[in-house]
C-alpha cells in the first residue's frame, strides 16, 4: 500500500467496481467513507493522489447519475460536458460514431466510447489550466465507459419508446381487438378495433362503459348453440387465476340482428390484469357453413330425382340456420306455387300454409316479376313501404305484419334455359337480418336448386322417352299364332336403367312366321335408336321376302353402308307348316329342347354390319309336337355371378326337363335371379315357342 | 365376379406394327378402357395386332370394336388367336376367316 501508483489503481478498481454495482448510489454511500478513511492513512505526499481520486470519484459517480436517468442521446452529452468542463478539462468533445484508440498527452486525453463490446464514439478532452499525469489514461477510458454506457441507454430509451409507439400503432391498426381488463373486470385499454367491435366510436367510450353494459347489447352463445354466460368469458377466467382456452363465439347484434363469429383468448398480464385478444372469424365460420351448408345441400340435390320432395329438404335445411321461413315456389298456372314450405316453429306451418293459400303470388306480382327476370330481393329491417310496394293488398300486408317479418331475401332458381323457380328465405322471431354473404349463398343455393329441378325434370323426359324407344324395340304384344305358343322375358340393363341394344320380334311372312332376337352391338341411347332401326328393317324385309337370309342381308347391307352403326347380331326362325328354317348372324344358336333335352341348332353366320359380301346358311329342322325352341341373346349367358358367368352349361342345365314355351321363360327368369349378383350389365332377351302336343 | 379390377390392357410397339394386349375379361364395365387403348394404337400406326391370348372373356361390346378393326384395316389387322370362349365367339361371330389370324405376335 505504500506504492502511490498502486494505491491510485486501487482507488480507481475500487470506484469502478462501485460504479459497476446495480445499484451504485447506495453502495458508493456505505463504501466511500471506508474509501476515504483508508486513503486518510496515506501520506502527506500522497495526498494530492488522494484529491484526484476524490474529483475521480465525483466524475464517475456523475457520469453513473447520467446514465441511470431517461435522457435522450443529446441531453447525456450536454451533461457528460457540463461535469467534465471547466474543471476536469478545459474541452470536452465527444463524438459518436467509430471509437479511436486512447492516446495520452499532458495536455489532452483521447478515450474510446465502448459499452458491451459495441463502439459509441470517442472521448476527447484537453485541458490549458493542469498536465494530465499518467494514470490519466486509465480513468479517461473509465469514465469513457461510464458515459458510452449513457450513451447507450439513452439511445435504448429512444429505441423503447419507439418500440412502445410502433406497438400502439400496431394495436390501433390490428385487426383484432386488444383489451386489458383489470381485476374487477373492467377494462383498462381498449384498442379502436375493439371499440369498433362492440359499437363504440373510440376506445375512450368503450373503457367507460362497464362491461356488463356493452356485453347486453348481443346475445352471445357458444359453438354448441347454447347461450354464453359472462363467466365463461377467458378474460374473466384469467382473472379468476384460471387458464382458460380460446372461446368460439357468435355473438347476435339485439339491435340490428347482425352476426358475427369471434375467437375470444386471453392471457394473464403483470399486476394481475388480463389481456383479451378477440378476432373476428366471421367470414372464415360463414365460408365454413356455406361449405357445409353447401355441401349438404349438394348431396340432398343429387340423392333423389323426386325434385319436390328434394327441395323440401332443402327448405329444412335452410330452416333455423339461414331464416326462420323457407318458400320454395315453382310458376304454374299463373302463380308461383309453392312447393316446399318449412317453419322454424311446426306450430306455425299450418299459419304459413294458410297464408300460401290465401294469397298465392301471381306471376305477374313486382317481386314475382323481378325474381322470374332472375334478379335476388334482399329486405332487411322491413317498412310498410317497403311492403307496400311488394305487397299492394292491405289484408296481405296485415298477415305478414302479424308474422312479424324482419327480413327476408328471396332468390331465383335457375335452370340452363332460365329461372324456373324462387326460393324464400325469411327471418320473423330470430330478429336476423341477412348479408350479402346470406344472399350470395342463398343464390348459389338456388342456382344449384335450379338445376337438380332440371335434371330431375329432364331425367322425368328421358325415362319417359326411354320407356317410348323400349316399346318400339319389342312387339306390343306377342301375335296369337295357330297351333304355336309364345313366351318372351325382357330384361333390361340394370343401374342407369337405360334401354340397351336387345330386341325381338315375331310376324307373319306368307309362308309362315318369323321369329327372331338380336342384339345391337353398342349401349345407350344411340343402340336404342339403331335397335329399333333393325328391328323394323327385318320386320319389313321378312314380310316382304318371305325369306329370312334375304332379310338378314337386307340389313347387314343398311348397316355396312352406314359405318358410324354399330354391328348387330341376330337368329332367325322361320317356321313354316312342319318344319323351321334357323339362321344366325354372329348370334348364339337356338336351343332345341326335344324330349326335354336341350341342344343348340342351326350354323354360325357372320355378324351384320362387317362384311357386304356376308351371307347366311339356313338350317332346316323338322318339327315335331313337343318341341320347344328356345332364342336369346347373350345377356343370358354372359350374366354375372358369384365367382364366374352363366354360360351355357348352367343355360342346357336350367332348360333340361322343360316341356312348353312358358315353362322355358320362367326357368331362364328364374335361374337368372338365382345367379345374378350386383346390378344387371347387359339387356337380356328370350324369345320361346312350343309345338303343343295335340290331345285328342 | 369383379371383372373390372381384374382387366388390364398393354400397347406395344414391334416394328411397324402395334401389339395390343388385353388381360382379363372385356365387357360393359371394362370396353371403355380396352376401346381407349385401340383408339391410342390406332393414332400410333395403321397395323395393329390384337394379341387375345390373355383374355379371358369378351363381350358384343368388344365384338364391335373387333369388327370396327377389322372393317377399317382389312389386312393390316391380325388377331393372335384366343382360346376357349375367346375363340368360341369368333367362331359365333364368323370373324374366323375374315380376320388375319395368328398364333404369335411380332417381335417374339
Amino acid at each position: 500500500m505504500r506504492n502511490p501508483s498502486a494505491l491510485a489503481a486501487l482507488g480507481v478498481a475500487l470506484i469502478a467496481a462501485l460504479t459497476l454495482l446495480p445499484t451504485p448510489t447506495v453502495l458508493a454511500a456505505v463504501l466511500a467513507p471506508l474509501v476515504i478513511a483508508g486513503v486518510l492513512y496515506a501520506s502527506a505526499q500522497q495526498r494530492r493522489e488522494l484529491e484526484a481520486g476524490r474529483e475521480r470519484f465525483a466524475l464517475i459517480r456523475g457520469a453513473a447519475h447520467i446514465a441511470d436517468a431517461d435522457h435522450s442521446v443529446q441531453e447525456v452529452i450536454e451533461r457528460t460536458r457540463a461535469l467534465l468542463t471547466p474543471g476536469y478539462a478545459t474541452t470536452c468533445e465527444i463524438a459518436l460514431g467509430p471509437a479511436a484508440p486512447p492516446v495520452y498527452t499532458a495536455r489532452s486525453v483521447t478515450a474510446p466510447l465502448r459499452s458491451r463490446g459495441r463502439d459509441i464514439g470517442t472521448l476527447r478532452l484537453t485541458a490549458e489550466h493542469r498536465v494530465y499525469g499518467p494514470d490519466e489514461l486509465e480513468f479517461a477510458q473509465l469514465l469513457g465507459g461510464r458515459v458510452a454506457l449513457a450513451l447507450e441507454n439513452a439511445g435504448l430509451f429512444a429505441e423503447l419508446e419507439r418500440v412502445e409507439a410502433q406497438l400502439t400503432t400496431a394495436l390501433d391498426s390490428l385487426a383484432d381487438a386488444v383489451t386489458l381488463q383489470a381485476a374487477d373486470g373492467h377494462l383498462l385499454y381498449a384498442n379502436p378495433a375493439a371499440a369498433a367491435m362492440f359499437g363504440f366510436d373510440s376506445p375512450e367510450a368503450l373503457m367507460a362503459t362497464p362491461p356488463e353494459q356493452f356485453a347486453g347489447r348481443f346475445d352471445t352463445f357458444l359453438d354448441t348453440g347454447a347461450p354464453l354466460a359472462l363467466d365463461q368469458l377467458p378474460g374473466r377466467r384469467v382473472l379468476r387465476g384460471e387458464t382458460p382456452e380460446p372461446l368460439v363465439v357468435r355473438a347476435v347484434d339485439k339491435h340490428t340482428g347482425e352476426e358475427r363469429w369471434r375467437v375470444v383468448k386471453a392471457t394473464p398480464a403483470p399486476g394481475g390484469l388480463a389481456v383479451n385478444v378477440i378476432e373476428d372469424i366471421t367470414d372464415v365460420k360463414r365460408a365454413e357453413h356455406t361449405q357445409r351448408f353447401l355441401a349438404q345441400a349438394g348431396a340432398l340435390l343429387a340423392s333423389s330425382l323426386d325434385y319436390e320432395q328434394t327441395l323440401n329438404r332443402i327448405a329444412r335445411l335452410a330452416v333455423p340456420r339461414l331464416a326462420d321461413w323457407c318458400n320454395v315456389t315453382l310458376p304454374e298456372a299463373g302463380h308461383l306455387r309453392s312447393v316446399a314450405l318449412v317453419h322454424v316453429d311446426a306450430a306455425r306451418l299450418d299459419f304459413a300454409h294458410e297464408y300460401q293459400r290465401r294469397y298465392p303470388t301471381p306471376v305477374t306480382a313486382p317481386a314475382a316479376q323481378r325474381l322470374l327476370a332472375g334478379e335476388s330481393l334482399r329486405v332487411n329491417d322491413v317498412t310498410e313501404e317497403q311492403l307496400a310496394a311488394l305487397l299492394p293488398d292491405p289484408e296481405q300486408r296485415a298477415a305478414v305484419t302479424e308474422i312479424g317479418l324482419r327480413a327476408f331475401m328471396a332468390v331465383p332458381m335457375r335452370g340452363a334455359a332460365g329461372v324456373i323457380g324462387a326460393i324464400t328465405f325469411a327471418s320473423a322471431e330470430s330478429g336476423r337480418t341477412f348479408s350479402t354473404e346470406d344472399l350470395r349463398l342463398a343464390e348459389e343455393l338456388g342456382r344449384r336448386a335450379g338445376i337438380a329441378v332440371e335434371n330431375a325434370r329432364l331425367y322425368r323426359e328421358r325415362s319417359q322417352i326411354a320407356a317410348t324407344l323400349q316399346r318400339g324395340l319389342l312387339p306390343d304384344a306377342l301375335p296369337h299364332i295357330p297351333g304355336l305358343r309364345l313366351s318372351s322375358l325382357y330384361r333390361p340393363a340394370g343401374a342407369e336403367n337405360l334401354v340397351g341394344g336387345d330386341f325381338y320380334d315375331a310376324f307373319p311372312t306368307e309362308a309362315g312366321w318369323m321369329l327372331l332376337v338380336g342384339d345391337v352391338t353398342g349401349r345407350g341411347a344411340e343402340a336404342a335408336a339403331q335397335t329399333g332401326q333393325a328391328r323394323h328393317t327385318l320386320r319389313t324385309a321378312g314380310q316382304l321376302l318371305s325369306d329370312p337370309a334375304a332379310a338378314l342381308h337386307q340389313l347387314n347391307q343398311a348397316l355396312v353402308d352406314r359405318r358410324e352403326l354399330a354391328p348387330c347380331t341376330v337368329a332367325i326362325l322361320h317356321v313354316t307348316a312342319r318344319t323351321t328354317e334357323v339362321l344366325c348372324a354372329g348370334h348364339p344358336q337356338p336351343l332345341l329342347i326335344r324330349g326335354g333335352e336341350p341342344r343348340p341348332v342351326g350354323r354360325h353366320g357372320p355378324i351384320l354390319g362387317a362384311w357386304d359380301d356376308a351371307r347366311w346358311e339356313a338350317e332346316s329342322l323338322a318339327l315335331e309336337p313337343g318341341d320347344v325352341l328356345v332364342l336369346y341373346t347373350d345377356g343370358v349367358t354372359d350374366a354375372v355371378g358369384p365367382g364366374e358367368r352363366f354360360g351355357d352349361e348352367r343355360l342346357l342345365a336350367t332348360l333340361r326337363g322343360v316341356t312348353d314355351a312358358a315353362g322355358a321363360v320362367a326357368a331362364i327368369d328364374r335361374a337368372l335371379n338365382a345367379f345374378q349378383e350386383g346390378s344387371r350389365a347387359d339387356d337380356t332377351a328370350v324369345l320361346a315357342m312350343d309345338l303343343p302336343v295335340k290331345t285328342a | 365376379m369383379e371383372a373390372g379390377p381384374d382387366f388390364s390392357v398393354t400397347r406395344r410397339r414391334a416394328d411397324d406394327a402395334v401389339v395390343v394386349m388385353p388381360t382379363g375379361e372385356i365387357d360393359v364395365a371394362t370396353a371403355d378402357a380396352f376401346e381407349a387403348e385401340i383408339a391410342a394404337a390406332r393414332t400410333e400406326s395403321s397395323e395393329i395386332v390384337l394379341d387375345l391370348r390373355r383374355t379371358t372373356f369378351m363381350d358384343s361390346t368388344a365384338i364391335r370394336l373387333v369388327v370396327a378393326l377389322a372393317r377399317d384395316l382389312g389386312s393390316t389387322f391380325a388377331v393372335v388367336r384366343g382360346t376357349g370362349e375367346v375363340a368360341r365367339l369368333f367362331e359365333l361371330v364368323g370373324l374366323d376367316g375374315r380376320v388375319r389370324m395368328v398364333d404369335t405376335a411380332p417381335g417374339e
